[in-house]
């Protein structure tokens, strides 16, 4: 695509400040709600200039281990991403590069499994966990999790292992590249920016996932996303607890999102070059 | 010898709750989890869980789970046959459906046999009652309340309004006695920003009366269920122990509850408990009949702006004509898990002890986490009395108070009830008779199945045994 | 030549192998249970009611249900708003953040924020904003002259409340896999294009949307599975009220499973909801794939 020119660019800044504006303000809700103090958490209209208070993140780190919820999602979330990257990619390879009739039914398999409804198996995954000991570990959430992954990753990739070029693949295999050496060094790295995308698309979905992390977790691998909920007790909704929980755990999503944004990069200039 | 041991762990636990240091610990290398909720009665206790390892060598880990999914995971974890959790923390509505299906120990005999150590004579009988199924203690309570009034006091105070009032309304402004005056002062205060009230212009908005009608966390049942008690009427008929809140004082109730739509919020619909007693938190409201569980923050500055502007006031509810309706009562309680070992059962009882303790209990008040409590020595204390000044309404509305429904179906009702109650305040549904008919058909439709006995035996509330002589 | 690609696909076959092996043991338990239960009277919160086997009962309660009925129509309806402007959304705002512009990556990480905040804290945030009295909605509605609504507390705008929170939270999706594709795709046909004197919308409408149709539809079939499972928000905005004007499926799955306790109901709801995705998706499946063999 070429450059566009200063009057495209001006048009472009304004949409994008718009689009900015609308999806950003509710995050700066949660920013500015977990400094409010709770007396004015509500008032019409709500307060916007107020003396900041820094006791919501406090009480977040001194009245529960929080760090150490953090740290359980993130091994949960990045274990999932892993496994979930790694056969979800193979997966979907193969299914792109298989020409079979039967293969749309795997891939559909694989795809029905995201869209049964996971209130019916928690219970079954609790029994299962229950009788390996895997309750509460992080392990128990990757593997539910991953299960869930995989089918995403594998219809991402497939989407874009079906647009790279046979061609490519055929002139590396001509150059004396093997199968599985073609798809490291030639194919995998034309779709990383899928990769990237589910990447992205994983660690978010463990990151936030909500009913399994209550169900199958105590306090020795409770995720986040609980530990802030937790907050909602009978006698009150802590607002300001759960808006300062809820910003601290953007950081580390933003974090690996910004990580792979050089991927998305790196695609970009690899479709340059082809 | 199962006797004779739990005999051995009692005499040691005595001992060392009586400070003897030279006592071994009795529980020493016991471990003991809490399911439980991150509500005042639970946060007040996790940090000082040290002190009861210290005291009896059990090693305590409460965990703290969201409100909404609590009782999924409890009633997950109660049937598995192996516990996870020992201690479950459980709302006192829960009890009659975890007790039908087993899952919690049966304290009775426990807190008889410790009668004189736990006070048993200083907690409110109801809410020992509250915990109770056939009979049984099966839970014991850790945070007690009520459903009271909280009105701003400063306003009802202020002779011009009194005047005001008198001249429109006919008789003295005051905390009401029945639902109609009740009303009145709803809308008498129903009033727009800029209006005067107290002599002062309203900074906000004022509204008459702030309920829940949310479906969110069942809220609106929470709001009927003591409006329909007080209205006279009751859950289940006596004849065969079906749903009967079709009849003449359930449709007041709602139709009630509708009538002061013009004087909430706006936001009625979506109000949850919080939101609600919000407005009465913040000075917008003149009046909410409420759980007392909140009542703490409305003479906190630091919670609640009505401590900085006004007054809050509290008194019994209201009842319907005037007629000695008793009071709505609730209890925030610890139990055992049924499935737990002799050893775990006594020091997981060791620890209910312990966290229901009148010490701990005037610690908490005195540190500011009273909220509401159980203990009549705690609620009639003076001093305490003098800082929290709902006590006084919390021990003397409780002498003639009715507990909570503790049907083993109660999440069916509340649901229900919740959907089709909204239903006809939202305007979709259009008399209360409908409404209410299409909630009890559907409850009705589950009880059917059971045999007249059984459905007569849940809705038996056989006095607590723990308190036969 | 024939011996290369049979030796190709049974390498490809290894590593196929290994993701459904994994898949089958994790999800097998699982599914036997569900299906198991959907054939029964089961209960889990009330042990003392006969687990006994009611055959189709299940199934046959769930298709006269009146309830359940109204759940799929109020699903599906919530998925046609939310997916159809998801969709224009994402895309349009990809091709903004896919300009050759500085600041543009920035942007993009920004806008990915919503996805990373948990549907169920995403419903509290929005709460925050829908409150009628004490949201912000309509105080900056009020600002421009415009009087509020009562965003989750009327049958009329619930729905589009719940859509609403959603779109926010998941147009970034489409837009960073819309995004990812506009980087890959290959340059060769727009300088075709652009030499033949084409504008940029007929460039946009014939050469790149072609192409990007593989990744849009891979991103709009788990983003329909998805909202035909939504269930966090509702859960907390408005737990299917006003009156049932925004109860979903999952929701009706949720309360027979759950809060009534009729495990058996809510795996056969599970089932038939299961089927009826199935059917929606694999009518989407054929016409893309027609659409495939008239491409080539």
């Amino acid at each position: 695509m070429n450059k566009p020119s200063t009057r495209q660019a001006i048009l472009v800044y304004l949409l994008l400040a718009v689009v900015l504006i609308v999806f950003l303000t509710p995050i700066y809700l949660v920013a500015s709600s977990s400094v409010k103090p709770a007396p004015i958490m509500f008032q019409k209209p709500p307060a916007f200039f107020f003396t900041p208070t820094w006791e919501h993140y406090h009480v977040l780190f001194t009245e529960r281990p929080f760090l150490k919820f953090i740290g359980n999602s993130l091994i949960v979330a990045l274990g999932s991403t892993a496994i979930s990257l790694v056969f979800g990619s193979l997966a979907a390879y193969a299914i792109s590069r298989i020409r079979h009739r039967r293969m749309n039914d795997v891939a559909f398999w694989i795809l029905s499994l995201r869209m049964f409804p996971p209130i019916t198996v928690v219970v079954p995954y609790y029994i299962i966990f229950k009788t390996a000991g895997l309750l509460d570990t992080p392990l128990a959430l990757i593997i539910v999790y991953s299960t869930a992954n995989i089918p995403l990753v594998v219809w991402l990739m497939k989407g874009f292992f079906d647009e790279v070029p046979s061609a490519l693949e055929e002139a590396a295999m001509v150059d004396g590249y093997g199968i599985i050496e073609t798809f490291w060094r030639v194919t995998l790295p034309l779709a990383a920016p899928g990769l990237a995308v589910s990447a992205v698309f994983c660690f978010i979905f463990s990151w936030n996932e909500f009913l399994f992390a209550l169900m199958l977790t105590g306090s020795r691998a409770q995720t986040a996303t609980v530990a802030v909920m937790s907050f909602w007790s009978s006698d009150a909704v802590q607002w300001g607890r759960i808006m300062a929980g809820s910003f601290i755990i953007l950081i580390p999503g933003v974090v690996f999102v910004l990580t792979c944004q050089r991927w998305l990069v790196r695609g970009l200039t690899m479709g340059s070059v082809k | 010898m199962g006797r004779m041991r739990t005999l051995a762990y009692a005499v040691a636990l005595c001992m060392a709750t009586a400070g003897a240091a030279m006592a071994e610990k009795p529980f020493e290398g016991v471990e003991l989890k809490m399911l439980g909720i991150g509500d005042t009665s639970v946060t007040r206790l996790a940090p000082i869980v040290g002190e009861f390892e210290a005291l009896t060598g059990a090693k305590v880990q409460i965990d703290m789970f969201p409100y909404p999914g609590l009782v999924d995971k409890i009633i997950i974890e109660a049937s598995s046959d192996s516990p996870s959790y020992q201690l479950l923390w459980v709302d006192s509505p829960w009890v009659g459906m975890l007790g039908e299906a087993g899952a919690l120990v049966d304290l009775t005999d426990l807190a008889r046999r410790d009668a004189a150590d736990i006070k048993l004579d200083d907690i409110i009988p109801i809410q020992l009652q509250e915990n109770t199924w056939q009979g049984q203690l099966l839970a014991f309570p850790a945070s007690g309340m009520t459903w009271l009034n909280q009105y701003r006091a400063d306003l009802f105070e202020n002779p011009g309004e009194q005047a005001a009032f008198k001249a429109k309304y006919g008789y003295d402004l005051a905390a009401p006695t029945t639902w109609d005056q009740y009303r009145d002062i709803a809308e008498f205060f129903t009033r727009k920003k800029g209006e005067n009230a107290g002599g002062k212009p309203l900074e906000n908005d004022l509204y008459g009366a702030s309920q829940s009608y949310s479906r969110v966390q069942g809220a609106i049942t929470h709001d009927y269920f003591p409006f329909m008690r007080s209205f006279g009427g009751d859950y289940w008929d006596p004849q065969t122990g079906l749903c009967a809140m079709t009849g003449e004082p359930h449709i007041k109730a709602a139709e009630y509850m509708k009538s002061l739509i013009p004087f909430n919020p706006p936001d009625y619909l979506g109000l949850m408990w919080d939101i609600q007693s919000g407005y009465m938190e913040r000075g917008e409201a003149a009046q909410a009949a409420y759980w007392s569980v909140r009542s703490v923050r409305l003479t906190n500055p630091a919670e609640a702006r009505l401590a900085e502007i006004g007054k809050a006031g509290f008194a019994a509810n209201p009842t319907d004509g005037g007629k000695p309706e008793p009071t709505y009562t609730g209890a925030l309680s610890f139990a055992i898990n049924a499935k737990v070992s002799d050893k775990e059962k006594e020091a997981a009882w060791a620890f209910i002890k312990w966290s229901t303790s009148e010490d701990l209990m005037r610690r908490f008040a005195t540190e500011g986490n009273g909220v509401s409590q159980f203990r009549k020595a705690i609620l009639a204390d003076p001093d305490l009395q003098q800082k929290y000044p709902y006590y006084k309404v919390l021990l003397d509305s409780q002498a003639n108070a009715k507990r909570r429904i503790f049907h083993p179906f109660y999440q069916d009702v509340e649901e229900t009830f919740g959907v089709e109650l909204n239903k006809f305040m939202a305007g979709e549904t259009a008399t209360a008779a409908e409404a209410l008919t299409t909630a009890c058909n559907a409850v009705n439709s589950r009880l059917k199945m059971f045999p007249v006995e059984t459905r007569l035996r849940w809705i038996n509330d056989v006095p607590a045994k723990v308190l036969a002589d | 030549m024939a011996y290369q690609a049979t030796r190709n696909r049974r390498i490809f076959v290894l590593f196929l192998l290994p993701v459904v092996a994994v898949l089958f043991l994790t999800t097998i338990y699982p599914m036997l249970y569900a299906g198991w239960l959907s054939f029964r009277n089961y209960d889990l919160a009330k042990p003392f009611i006969p687990r006994i086997f009611v055959g189709w009962a299940n199934y046959a309660e769930i298709l006269s249900s009146g309830t359940f009925l109204h759940a799929l129509v109020t699903t599906l309806k919530l998925m046609a708003m939310t997916l159809s402007i998801q969709l224009v959304l994402g895309v349009g705002i990809a091709l903004l953040v896919t300009q050759r512009l500085p600041g543009m990556g920035v942007a993009r990480t920004l806008l990915l924020i919503p996805m990373m905040i948990s549907p169920v804290i995403v419903g509290l945030v929005w709460l925050f904003l829908y409150f009628p009295e004490l949201g912000y909605l309509n105080y900056f509605l009020s600002l421009v002259g415009l009087s509020g609504v009562g965003w989750i507390t009327t049958t009329t705008w619930a729905l589009w409340a719940i859509a609403i929170a959603d779109i926010w939270q998941w147009t970034p999706f489409i837009m960073m896999g819309t995004a990812a594709a506009l980087h890959s795709l290959s340059p060769e046909p727009y300088e075709a294009a652009m030499i033949d004197g084409n504008s940029r919308w007929d460039v946009f409408w014939r050469v790149t949307l072609p192409q990007l149709k593989p990744v849009l539809i891979s991103l709009m079939f788990l983003r329909a599975i998805d909202a035909f499972k939504i269930y966090d928000i509702i859960f907390v905005l408005t737990k299917g009220g006003p009156g049932d004007s925004t109860e979903v499926l999952s929701m009706f799955i949720y309360r027979e499973s759950f809060t009534f306790w009729r495990m058996g109901m809510g795996a056969a709801a599970s089932f038939v909801s299961l089927a009826i995705i199935t059917v929606l998706v694999t009518f989407f499946f054929k016409s893309l794939n027609r659409d495939r063999s008239a491409l080539e």
